[in-house]
């Protein structure tokens, strides 16, 4: 049977499930590095953890909903995350996010497809340069709700993303299947 | 260093053995200590914060059951500081709990409820929307689950680590979006569930089995042993005695034999209590007749018969004092023991074992069949799917002790059959099946909720039942059968 | 990847640098210019020297090293309760930097990762580990390359691996990446991570030190405390202890946020006059506006008047009596033109999303004050309500498996307390309301 990781990903999760002195220990990173592919954790990764590599479902999605940096569901290929807590919060994060969220949704009202959702998360620890965002790995200091915009359009106009187009294949090749 | 400390709780001393909780020490000490998370046949958690006790030259009050129990220790769990430590960790427990007690089949011995009538009994203060989570979950063949009804006190996921393995719960999320539950579309399926239902001490889990059926507050428990195989785990049966039915059985702690648990097979073995499931008079060729004419006609048939023409056939379901009173019945009348046969059925591993509590001689009284066997002297001969050796006897007349259980003996129907063949026999139990109808005589049997009696457990621990009033008053139990026998064949002489 | 901007914009210099020597040094993060500036010697002063644990240990207990993380236990004693002798123990960083307010264990990794490695290996050496960890949060992708670097460097210059410098010492470093969870910087609920579970804090006793990782003898220390370790080794304790309170000795680095002219890390004596700090290291709130509160340890610590900040040190003992707490040197700046009960929701935000739902206390504590804290902002409230959500937060306190729980009703209980007045311009705004009705 086709395994459900690509050669690549399932050589990286034996090399975790031999890392550490407990093969359950191996669960975080492992879930970091299908996400890092896949863009998401599917609850078919999860079932195919526990069938190919012998992780009990039950453990693997505990810390699955525990943490909140693992997507769940499929994601847009850009996420804008900017840190809504005390610090940013004071230099203005809320206005930055709610600027954000509703320059998002009105280029796609205007028919425009944005390659970008936008949260609020929590303390993203550079507090100092506040408010601070992360796009998808990479972080954003004093993002200014004009800041957040030029990111937003800078991001969608490069190609998306490996994950963000692997995401898309998946989603494509399942919606075929079905 | 002495093995033994001893604290004082409320100032009252307490002896325990050293490396016991606080929780423990309280128990022995006979002072209740509010909680919900622990559990003595589980690993401790700690999560209600519910248990704190004072522990004299300790800052903080501290959760009586991690910690240890020192000597001299001073505990106390009366002050103002400790009462209304306990009023607000039960005010956090029910300030996201649906508080739907009317129907929640948990009301009566609900231990959020019971707490609140003790130390609670105030107004909600929280005003704000509850938290929802999902309802009514179907988690497997024996229990629905209601994540709302949770206190995420963890027992449940504890027992299915520790006492199962099978670890099929998990409490996913965080803070107060955590959930217990199963990986979805996966269910629980093992032979211990119903213990779940047990140590949820709110209504999140409840047994398919028992929900909507009775309010608990109607039920009377009867102490009393499981037969449903030869560990014979302690048990409380529950009946309305109004209605005189059977509802459940639970595990009643007994460290000897079955711990805090019980399972699933035992927990069906109220099923066959009830009338609609049993023979309610004997029948003879099909009609039925009272208890004194079905036992005038066994003397009838015993009498002037030799000793060697007349079979015994023995399953191991009955009490020691059924097995003497039926030998010492028939030594009289016959003035010599009859012939002995013991009837397993053919599918029988008696040797098989769940690692748990479970075993493959499904007989209670095994053990305690074969101590009286050999008390007596008789050497019986065992049929399993072979009844040659008792066709081979060719008696006239053949006693069968039936299963009272029989899912226990899935060939039973085959061997009826084979003992239809026989010359006269009466079969003593409640069989309701075709098979038996072609029998001689039947005589319905008391169950053993209805006996009192001793069952010997495989490792030899003896243990008592204790008799409810029967639910045909007409159906005795064997020992008053073979009472009958001796009494009409001495007056016939 | 954008480059971080330098942490220590138009600060002064000052004479306090032990952790932030490397500030403004081209290349600091290289293992070059870590040498150069006495890297390894702490280390090879030990392994050459032949010190004993117990040594090790003594010079750090005369230092007075407390742990920068926030709880500020005396860093030599901890070491101290390891079992000794034989048997698997581990050592275990934590920068789990997710306090909000803090970002002074990062600044450690961009000026040189090198420091932290350093000051693992004495501590691992002190208590016997020859497995340690860092454990990163996952969001600091920056902070995780620049440690994974080190750390390789580390292996290929023979600081790490089955012979440490030649001398027979073995330890081996591992990082291993959070996922997003706040309670993973309470060493329990570290540990329970870095098991591979969720970061639920563990029960105590049995402490780590006795019983922690796997169940084996394990110590978690904040990257601040270990990154000061080679100073301290190679300087001595009374060195560092020139810097400083009697009780509360040597530097500290402190991060300022919130609306000020100068935001940064800086590294400061302890006993630093806070108000100094704010207004002539960090130049004062922008556009000149007045300070209204000041929450000084991080998003848990009880928050600060004006009043109170105006002859406050920056030291465990005085904000203790002061009813707050150092915590982990977080400065975060409210100005006059906020409300606090805008910031007792937003912080009560922050605890309701990352209680790990474990103790009911806290799952079902910081849900409800929050509930409560929104219900002021939107108008719902009623007299009263803001002691209710001091009594509620005064009930969670000292009830919990860790100190989560008393972190959160930290500022809602100060919040309350000390601005009851703000609350009651909100109550009065649903009276009006509902007058116009």
């Amino acid at each position: 049977m086709a395994s459900f990781f690509s050669a690549g990903l399932n050589e990286t999760i034996k090399g975790y499930l031999g890392r550490y002195e407990t093969k359950r220990s191996s669960i975080l990173p492992i879930l970091h590095a299908i996400q890092d592919e896949n863009d998401w954790i599917s609850p078919e990764a999860v079932q195919a953890l526990e069938a190919e590599h012998g992780l009990s479902v039950i453990d693997v999605n505990e810390v699955l909903s525990f943490y909140t940096m693992y997507r769940k569901a499929p994601p847009k290929p850009y996420r804008l995350e900017v840190c809504g807590s005390i610090s940013c919060w004071l230099n203005g994060a809320d206005k930055t996010i709610s600027d954000a969220k509703s320059y998002i949704a009105q280029a796609e009202k205007s028919g425009q497809s944005v390659p970008f959702e936008c949260h609020k998360v929590e303390c993203l620890g550079v507090c100092g340069y506040a408010p601070v965002a992360l796009v998808n790995k990479d972080r954003y200091l004093n993002v200014t709700p004009e800041l957040a915009r030029k990111l937003i359009d800078d991001y969608s106009k490069k190609e998306l993303p490996a994950a963000a187009k692997k995401c898309a294949a998946d989603l494509a090749a399942r919606a075929a299947q079905k | 260093m002495s093995n033994q400390v001893t604290l004082s709780i409320n100032n009252q001393p307490v002896t325990v053995p050293a490396g016991s909780t606080i929780i423990e020490a309280a128990q022995k000490a006979g002072v209740s200590v509010p909680h919900f998370c622990w559990h003595p046949g589980l690993s401790i958690a700690g999560v209600c914060r519910f248990c704190m006790v004072k522990v004299e030259g300790m800052p903080k009050l501290q959760i009586a059951c991690n910690t240890p129990a020192t000597e001299g220790m001073k505990v106390d769990t009366l002050s103002d500081e400790v009462k209304e430590t306990h009023k607000w960790a039960l005010e956090f427990h029910l300030i996201n709990h649906p508080l739907d007690c009317p129907i929640c089949d948990q009301a009566g011995e609900c231990e959020l409820q019971n707490y609140y009538m003790k130390v609670g009994k105030y107004q909600a203060q929280m005003e704000d929307q509850k938290v929802l989570k999902p309802k009514a979950l179907d988690v497997g063949d024996t229990l629905v689950l209601d994540t709302e009804r949770c206190i995420l006190c963890s027992r449940c996921v504890r027992f299915e680590d520790e006492v199962t393995k099978t670890s099929t719960l998990g409490i996913f999320n965080r803070g107060d979006q955590a959930t217990i539950g199963t990986y979805p579309e996966r269910k629980i399926k093992h032979n211990y569930s119903y213990n779940l239902a047990d140590i949820c001490p709110v209504g999140a889990f409840t047994a398919k089995d028992f929900r909507f059926k009775c309010r608990v507050w109607f039920l009377k428990e009867t102490k009393t042993v499981c037969p449903g195989c030869s560990t014979g785990c302690s048990v409380n049966l529950f009946q309305n005695s109004s209605q005189r039915e059977y509802y459940r059985l639970k595990p009643r702690h007994n460290a000897e034999v079955n711990g805090h648990w019980m399972c699933d097979t035992g927990r069906t073995m109220y099923e066959h209590l009830n009338a609609s499931s049993r023979l309610a008079s004997p029948q003879l060729e099909g009609q039925s007749i009272s208890s004194a004419a079905a036992m005038q006609a066994v003397t009838d048939a015993a009498k002037g018969l030799a000793a060697d023409k007349v079979a015994l056939v023995l399953t191991a379901q009955f009490t020691n004092e059924e097995y003497v009173a039926s030998l010492s019945a028939l030594k009289s009348v016959l003035k010599s023991a009859p012939k002995v046969f013991i009837w397993r059925d053919e599918s029988e591993k008696s040797d098989d074992f769940d690692g748990i509590l479970f075993r493959g001689d499904r007989n209670p009284n095994t053990r305690g069949m074969m101590d009286v066997l050999k008390e007596h002297g008789i050497t019986a001969t065992v049929l399993k799917g072979d009844y040659a050796p008792l066709a081979a006897a060719a008696p006239e007349l053949t006693l069968i002790l039936a299963p009272e259980v029989e899912s226990a003996y899935p060939n039973l129907a085959k061997a009826v059959g084979r003992f239809s063949e026989l010359k006269k026999t009466v079969y003593f139990g409640n069989a309701l099946t075709d098979s038996a109808k072609k029998l001689w005589l039947r005589i319905p049997v008391k169950t053993f909720a209805e006996k009192s009696g001793t069952f010997v457990n495989f490792n030899g621990v003896a243990q008592k039942l204790k008799a409810n009033p029967a639910v045909f008053a007409n159906v005795k139990g064997v020992d008053e059968y073979f009472g009958d026998l001796s009494r009409l064949a001495q007056s016939a002489v | 990847m954008p480059v971080m901007n330098s942490a220590y914009n138009g600060r002064q210099p000052n004479d306090f640098k032990i952790l932030t020597e490397l500030e403004g040094v081209p290349n600091s993060r290289s293992l070059e210019v870590y040498k150069k500036h006495g890297g390894y010697s702490a280390l090879e002063k030990i392994l050459k020297g032949k010190m004993s644990q117990e040594e090790v240990i003594n010079i750090v207990k005369a230092s007075g090293l407390r742990g920068r993380g926030g709880a500020g236990f005396p860093t030599g004693m901890k070491w101290g309760f390891v079992p000794k002798g034989e048997g698997e123990k581990y050592l275990i960083t934590n920068f789990d930097e997710g306090e909000p307010g803090t970002y002074k264990d990062r600044y450690i990794a961009e000026l040189n990762a090198h420091m932290l490695i350093e000051g693992k290996l004495i501590a691992a050496y002190a208590i016997g580990a020859s497995k340690s960890y860092i454990y990163l949060r996952g969001e600091f992708y920056d902070e995780i390359a620049w440690c994974e670097q080190a750390v390789k460097e580390a292996y290929a210059a023979g600081y790490l691996g089955d012979n440490v410098m030649g001398s027979g010492f073995k330890h081996h470093m591992d990082l291993y990446l959070g996922a997003g969870a706040y309670i993973c910087g309470e060493e329990t609920g570290l540990i329970s991570s870095l098991e591979g579970k969720k970061g639920q804090p563990k029960l105590k006793p049995p402490f780590p030190a006795v019983k922690g990782y796997l169940g084996k003898p394990t110590i978690v220390n904040n990257v601040e405390t270990l990154a000061v370790v080679p100073w301290i080794i190679r300087n001595g304790a009374d060195a560092y202890k020139k810097f400083g309170t009697e009780k509360s000795a040597g530097t500290k680095l402190f991060n300022i946020s919130g609306p000020v002219v100068r935001p940064g890390c800086y590294e400061l004596p302890l006993g630093y006059p806070l108000k100094r700090f704010i207004y002539e290291d960090c130049g004062g709130l922008i556009g000149g506006k007045k300070l209204k509160a000041v929450i000084p340890g991080g998003a848990s610590a009880p928050v600060l008047t004006a009043a109170e900040v105006e002859n406050m040190t920056m030291d465990y003992e005085a904000f203790a009596a002061a009813g707050s707490m150092l915590g982990s040197g977080a400065v975060i700046v409210i100005p006059e033109d906020v409300s606090m009960v805008e910031v007792l929701e937003n912080l009560m935000h922050f605890f309701k999303d990352e209680s790990c739902g474990q103790c009911t206390p806290c799952r079902e504590g910081t849900g409800w004050l929050l509930k409560m804290s929104r219900g002021i902002l939107n108008g719902e409230g009623q007299l009263g309500d803001e002691q209710k959500i001091a009594e509620v937060a005064g009930k969670m306190m000292g009830r919990t498996i860790c100190t989560f729980s008393d972190a959160a009703a930290g500022p809602a209980r100060s919040i309350p307390q000390k601005f009851a007045h703000e609350f009651l311009e909100y109550y009065k705004k649903k009276s009006s309301a509902h007058g116009q009705g």
